[in-house]
């Protein structure tokens, strides 16, 4: 297109506008700000701006009991909080030298990829609603409720469980839990059929996701980019595999990575189709994971009182949206001395900057959305 | 022609069909009518909406509930608790007191009483800890496995935060006066503790007027009634005294009703009736003289309850609260709060004849306690910052106390205690000094 002959381009000024995208804003996931540069339509450079959501969770660690710092962990990432409470419990295990009993690993890895595919049915759902498609939402959510039910069955809670403690559990599974769970699984194999064709395969999704957001691989490990969206650049690290702990070491899955199937690799929708592929390697799991469990106590661990020796120990897990770590000092006392947690979604949402310049606003939507944010998490 | 008449027509017919519709709804049909005006309407709950049967459920997490009777005040539930929404406040019967705190359903008997449960839920943030370590199992969430003991609730939004501090323990007056609560009760009124009765009891100073000091002077005593050896016979009496001295009986009534109740009970013993003579006997003789002394030494801040106006009655309560604090005699707090409601133009021949009632024709200045020797408490102690030190320097003074130890003893038990342990640092020996110093 060649621009119309009566202007004259050294008459008209151009400049930079400053745009801000939230706090509150829809497609932000919680309560983020983006300082966006605008060059017409174009971003030139983003600043993300954290910390509305603050809560001071590390100090506030360092006046609570060990046991009282499970609940806190779940207000962290509150959309996967079995991970937050398992990554915590982990660590002090280490610290501890405490031996589970399989029961208790089986139960919760069980529950962790329950949690997984409710964590992803929300991503990948606030990520087409974000681009427009709104029905695979309801779907997604509609799904995830009934992982809800079973986590209320078992726990009691919905959202926050404060389930998975040091050395155990806090409840055995209820009666009907696997032969539910068993169900839920068949139910739930034909329906992510159903959100491929729904939403997957799409064409309009894959034209608004597909070579968008391309982040590469020495990008994405040099921002310290962990989980679905650093296997979507095709870097095979899962923590369950490369560094197997609870259960996972008895159960077969495979690490599904991004191969550019619908562009190139590392774009919007690998970040997806990971996450997608994700969800039938938890159905795996969870299949075999049943089949196996063994019988056990699962508070015959549970220490009386959690006094770790004096000592720090650095454990790191697994979560839906990446890698998390608790770094945990003990001086012997029933409080630490100090808590710090590894943030995945922190370390995610640092490379935005990266690789979402140069693309439109509408493009930035769908880049954020690929990265799958949790504010909880991010501010602590 | 036609057709643009036809159009007209059913435009006006359209329109006047809508504002039919609209005026219909406009008559408050509560059964066309989508609108709920929450919360003074509320859908029905159903017994069961949420996924799966309730009793199938591990846990709920609606609402604390305690079984207050089964609670033995352990406080282990209150320390479990992450955001401490539970306050627990317990009194514990005094040594050789037989008061008795009953027994849970697990036949644990408990040893005080449970003065105030409270849990906030405005604060609780439904993490279950408390209820795990509770050795009764008296706190619980309701619904679900526990729907036996209390039935599920969903919502329990209200309009003020006030009705969402739950308390559980409701003890009568009567029973934590029972239970030597005494400095508990005026705590929650705003008043400073009794003078410990060690070493000097400031009672007896006052009290000259009765033979034999009775621990508070004059004021039916239901120690008394200790005497009685068998343990049911005891508890029935003691009930009796307690209504019958609600009633404002005096000790001969009170007598009476108690041995009437005994003999309905047919439990009217030998030893019951000799406690009951004695009772009798060492209290008619001077009833005058007690009534006078009690009343004098404090004035009651119940006898501003007759006041009817709200705003009265809360301003007098306030100032005599105030002037009780500063440790003002009666007559002083009689004109104080007169003059307080003057200035507020609230003051009516009523009011104050009900405000002079707080102090007799007569006024007597009550003789204070020496302030020295009250002053001289375990809190002194607190200036010694090592935990471990503080812990075992209170556990000597107290012990001390106890004995009925001069001031200069207990700072020289608590001395040598804490140079047996090997703690005496050169911080705390001064701090003793000092304390010491200036009371010896
Ligand atoms: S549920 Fe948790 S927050 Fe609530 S009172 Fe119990 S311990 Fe405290
Ligand atoms: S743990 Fe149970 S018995 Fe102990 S104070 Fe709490 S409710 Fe009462």
């Amino acid at each position: 297109m060649s621009t119309k002959p009566h202007i004259d381009q050294s008459l008209v000024k151009t400049e930079e506008m400053v745009l801000n995208m939230g706090p509150q804003h829809p497609s932000t996931h919680g309560v983020l700000r983006l300082k966006i540069h605008t060059d017409g339509e174009v971003v030139s450079k983003i600043e993300p701006i954290i910390g509305y959501l603050h809560r001071c969770f590390e100090k506030h660690c360092e006046h609570l009991g060990y046991e009282q710092i499970v609940p806190f962990t779940d207000r962290c990432d509150y959309i996967a909080s079995m991970h937050m409470n398992h990554g915590y419990a982990l660590a002090m295990e280490r610290l501890m030298g405490i031996e589970v009993p399989p029961r208790v690993e089986y139960i919760r890895v069980i529950v962790g990829e329950l949690q997984r595919i409710a964590s992803h049915l929300v991503a990948l759902g606030t990520f087409g609603l974000d681009i427009g498609a709104i029905t695979p939402f309801t779907w997604m959510i509609r799904d995830r409720e009934r992982i809800l039910d079973l986590f209320e069955n078992l726990c009691g809670a919905r959202l926050l469980y404060n389930y998975i403690w040091v050395g155990g559990v806090s409840h055995d599974l209820p009666e009907k839990f696997i032969r539910r769970t068993k169900e839920f699984i068949d139910y739930f194999t034909p329906q992510m059929d159903e959100f491929d064709q729904l939403l997957t395969f799409n064409k309009i999704f894959i034209e608004r996701t597909a070579d968008v957001g391309i982040l590469p691989p020495d990008v994405a490990i040099n921002y310290g980019v962990t989980g679905p969206s650093l296997r979507g650049s095709g870097v095979k690290w899962d923590l369950r595999k490369d560094e197997a702990y609870s259960a996972y070491p008895e159960l077969e899955f495979d690490v599904p990575v991004g191969t550019g199937k619908m562009g190139s690799v590392g774009d919007c929708w690998d970040r997806y189709w990971v996450r997608m592929l994700e969800m039938r390697e938890s159905v795996r799991i969870i299949d075999q994971a049943l089949k196996s469990i063994p019988d056990g106590d699962v508070r015959a661990a549970v220490p009386k009182k959690v006094r770790p020796p004096k000592g720090s120990v650095y454990s790191r897990f697994e979560t839906a949206r990446g890698e998390i770590g608790y770094y945990i000092i003990s001086d012997g006392k029933n409080i630490p001395v100090r808590l710090k947690m590894r943030s995945p979604a922190f370390c995610n949402l640092s490379v935005i900057s990266e690789i979402a310049e140069g693309w439109m606003i509408s493009d930035l939507i769908a880049i954020l959305g690929s990265l799958d944010i949790v504010l909880g998490e991010i501010d602590r | 022609m036609s057709e643009y008449f036809a159009n007209i027509f059913y435009g006006l017919k359209s329109f006047a069909e809508g504002l039919q519709l609209t005026m219909r709804h406009f008559r408050n049909r509560k059964d066309l009518v989508a609108t709920l005006q929450y919360p003074h309407e509320k859908w029905p709950i159903e017994d069961r909406h949420i996924g799966f049967p309730l009793e199938e459920y591990n846990i709920i997490r609606s609402r604390l509930n305690v079984d207050i009777d089964d609670c033995i005040g352990c406080l282990q539930c209150e320390r479990a608790c992450p955001v401490d929404c539970i306050k627990i406040e317990t009194i514990k019967p005094p040594k050789g007191s037989d008061f008795d705190c009953g027994i849970t359903s697990n036949g644990t008997k408990m040893k005080m009483l449970v003065a105030r449960f409270s849990i906030d839920m405005t604060e609780c943030m439904f993490c279950n800890l408390c209820t795990f370590p509770c050795p009764e199992d008296c706190i619980y969430m309701v619904g679900g496995p526990n729907s036996s003991k209390h039935e599920i609730e969903y919502e329990y939004a209200s309009r003020d935060r006030e009705s969402l501090i739950f308390q559980f323990a409701n003890p009568s007056e009567s029973d934590v006066l029972a239970v030597g609560g005494e400095n508990y009760l005026r705590a929650k009124a705003g008043l400073p503790p009794l003078a410990p009765e060690v070493p000097v009891k400031p009672v007896e100073t006052v009290s000259t007027a009765t033979e034999k000091p009775t621990p508070t002077a004059g004021e039916p005593d239901v120690k008394v009634l200790n005497g009685i050896t068998d343990r049911m016979v005891r508890a029935t009496a003691k009930k009796a005294f307690m209504a019958a001295a609600r009633g404002g009986s005096d000790l001969a009534a009170i007598a009476k009703s108690i041995q009437a109740a005994l003999e309905e009970a047919g439990k009217f013993t030998d030893e019951a009736k000799a406690v009951l003579d004695s009772l009798a006997v060492t209290q008619t003789p001077t009833p005058v003289t007690v009534n006078e002394v009690s009343s004098e030494a404090k004035p009651d801040i119940k006898t501003l309850n007759v006041l009817e106006d709200k705003m009265v009655r809360g301003m007098a309560k306030k100032i005599f609260m105030a002037e009780s604090r500063g440790g003002k005699s009666a007559s002083e707090m009689v004109d104080a709060i007169l003059a307080g409601l003057k200035e507020a133009d609230k003051l009516t021949p009523e009011t104050e004849a009900v405000v002079r009632q707080l102090a007799p024709e007569v006024p007597v200045s009550t003789p204070k306690p020496s302030a020295p020797v009250t002053d001289f408490n375990v809190k002194v102690l607190n200036g010694i910052e090592d935990r471990m030190t503080r812990g075992l320097a209170k556990k000597a003074f107290m012990a001390a106390q106890r004995e009925g130890k001069s001031a200069s003893e207990i700072i020289q038990t608590v001395q040598t205690a804490l140079s047996e342990a090997d703690k005496l640092t050169d911080d705390v020996k001064t701090l003793l000094l000092s304390i010491g110093g200036d009371k010896a």
